[in-house]
């Protein structure tokens, strides 16, 4: 494992068991993405794109195979300690941004810092940091069911960026979202990456991405089957393989 | 940190129907056990407050109670002057004989129940020193008189200051209201020993003897020595002994009700397992999303529990509000042991208030545990493609 990298994969499989049949999900993926880069993985359903985000975000367990994020191999790693080095490593979004209805934008926002050490001042004022970073400082006190859909993923992105994570992993980000809301919100996680130096990998099928991200990524089956540099023009350091 | 508290308790209102069923079916089975509870608190309290600590109560051997008892009138005059018995200053001993007959009574709203009346001498006031005469005065010797106790009023016809009453084979005056600290004399008659001696035609004899012992007097001495002189042969014991034993009906009371209230206790167990299985379930992306943002799988747990926990106690605390106006309702009950009627006024205690609590949640936590447990287990993969 390098440490160079932000995400080390080294010939990741991941079965599921569906009844009595057997899906290979990844398979024998080796990728390497480095520090600071915003790259996307796309592909078609079915090709092992949510899979792969789910290993980085040690959401979901490699059947077989090596995962290191931040320089930190996961791959062994028992629930509890997963749960811990989530809280401390990374921030998710979701395509249906997963606010918790019966909070506020502020207490949704809040919540990743509640298994930090941080004082209730020190909490409030990295969470009306974040609002003002998404430009949502003047709805903190609304809850989902009173935002639109953008206001929500930038809220979602507020809290997915709270507590400094090393690695902001987003799927399919702008899937639930008008094409206007789809650029604000590709263009804010541009913002992050550039004013804060953030590493974003971003699951994707939305062919707008790939004027936003550094690199592309692409699926097919399990299996990795192609690296592009994204059309923002950076050339794609990163290596990758598929054995 | 946990979760916050707000998270569950916003969740519940929410889900308010489903909340309100839950905590209905809670609140109820808290509500009975209050009741239940107080009652048997009032009936214990009517018993054991009857006796005070320095009296002893003599019965012939093997009787447990007045009513079965019996001696004659020279072992009683054996026993009125040992040493260990309190004089008063006039010379006058400590030492209440007594005859306790059942009389049949027309309550207000209909029926008839068994009352103990009596038969005791002045000095009874003495001997039982928490009983006092709160209104009218003591019977007059001889004068077919009563007086009877506040527990008794507003139950039973004929009761009031001057009233005639009709009981047994003749008529008697009310003269006067005895009140006794809430203990079981409330629920008598008293009237004059010989009176009743008479009326109820069974001789010169007594039942039991109630004495007060003197300042420092070694009551278990006096106990042996009522056992083992020959001319008084009776067994003696202190009066919070006596009505300990007689306690027995609260505690098959509270048998009772415990039995009732753990029986409804499981359907309350299920609706509120029922209702957190539901929640569960309906917010099992909400569960992927708090474990995949970093709360730990007992914290989840936890989170669900104290959910549970809070909608039972909430409930808990309706069903005591629900329950409250029963305290200090008068009622009577009849007593099996002594084949009569006692009065007492239902009692919710602040133990029972802390039980009824604790009763909802054990209720809470049993019945959000496996659905508690079920969100702990849930793969955050899974919880999250629940959508």
């Amino acid at each position: 494992m390098d440490e160079k990298y932000a995400i080390d994969l080294e010939h990741v499989v991941r079965i599921y068991k569906r009844d009595e049949f057997e899906v290979r999900a990844l398979d024998d993926v080796t990728i390497q993405i480095p520090a600071g880069r915003f790259v996307a993985i796309m592909g078609p359903s079915g090709s092992g794109k949510t899979t792969m985000l789910n290993l980085i975000a040690g959401i979901d367990h490699a059947t077989t195979g090596r995962v290191a994020v931040g320089g930190e191999e996961i791959t062994g790693m028992k629930e509890r300690d997963l749960a811990s080095w989530r809280a401390r490593h990374i921030g998710l979004v979701f395509q249906f941004y997963n606010l918790i209805p019966v909070l506020t934008a502020f207490e949704n926002v809040e919540l990743p810092l509640l298994l930090t050490r941080l004082s209730k001042a020190e909490r409030r004022s990295h969470v009306e940091t974040a609002l003002r970073v998404v430009n949502l400082a003047d709805r903190m006190d609304h809850y989902p069911r009173q935002l639109s859909g953008g206001q929500e993923q930038r809220v979602a992105i507020a809290r997915a960026i709270v507590a400094d994570p090393t690695i902001i992993v987003a799927d399919e980000p702008t899937g639930d979202l008008d094409a206007k809301s789809a650029e604000e919100i590709l263009g804010l996680l541009v913002d992050l990456n550039r004013q804060f130096h953030k590493t974003i990998v971003m699951v994707t099928h939305d062919p707008r991405a790939e004027r936003y991200v550094d690199t592309v990524y692409r699926l097919d089956k399990g299996l990795l089957v192609g690296t592009e540099p994204g059309r923002r023009g950076a050339p794609a350091e990163a290596a990758a393989t598929s054995a | 940190m946990a979760i916050p508290l707000k998270y569950n308790v916003r969740s519940l209102l929410v889900r308010r129907v489903s909340t309100a069923m839950t905590a209905g079916g809670i609140a109820l089975v808290v509500a009975v056990f209050v009741i239940v509870m107080a009652l048997v608190a009032g009936l214990n309290s009517a018993i054991a407050d009857t006796g005070s600590p320095d009296n002893l109560i003599v019965l012939r051997k093997g009787a447990t109670t007045e009513t079965v008892s019996g001696f004659q009138l020279d072992q009683f005059d054996a026993l009125k002057f040992l040493p260990q018995i309190r004089r008063e200053a006039d010379g006058e001993v400590d030492v209440s004989p007594e005859l306790p007959v059942q009389a049949l009574m027309d309550r207000i709203g209909g029926g008839r129940d068994n009352i103990v009346v009596r038969g005791v001498l002045p000095i009874a006031l003495k001997v039982h020193d928490k009983v006092h005469i709160i209104a009218g005065r003591m019977f007059a010797p001889s004068m077919n008189e009563v007086v009877v106790g506040k527990g008794l009023l507003g139950h039973y016809k004929d009761l009031s200051l001057g009233s005639m009453l009709h009981f047994g084979r003749g008529k008697w005056k009310v003269v006067g209201i005895l009140s006794s600290g809430g203990g079981s004399y409330e629920s008598e008659v008293w009237a004059d020993i010989h009176n009743v001696q008479d009326d109820a035609q069974r001789g010169k004899y007594y039942a039991a003897v109630r004495l007060k012992l003197a300042p420092g007097a070694d009551g278990a001495a006096l106990i042996r020595r009522l056992a083992d002189d020959p001319r008084i042969n009776l067994q003696g014991q202190t009066e919070p002994d006596y009505y300990r034993d007689q306690a027995v009906v609260a505690n098959q009371m509270r048998a009772l009700g415990m039995i009732v209230a753990v029986i409804m206790a499981v359907g309350a167990i299920f609706g509120a397992m029922n209702t957190m299985y539901a929640a569960v379930s309906a917010r099992t992306t909400e569960i992927g999303t708090l474990r995949a943002l970093g709360f730990a799988p007992g914290a989840v747990m936890s989170s669900f529990l104290l959910e549970s926990l809070v909608l039972s106690l909430a409930a808990g605390a309706i069903g005591i509000m629900l329950a409250m106006p029963i305290n200090g309702l008068s009622t009577t009950f009849g007593n099996f042991v002594s084949f009569s009627t006692l009065a007492f006024n239902f009692r919710v205690t602040f133990t029972i208030v802390i039980e009824a609590l604790l009763f909802a949640a054990v209720m809470g936590v049993v019945g959000g545990w496996l659905p508690a447990r079920q969100a702990m287990k849930m793969p955050v993969v899974d919880a999250l493609r629940s959508l």
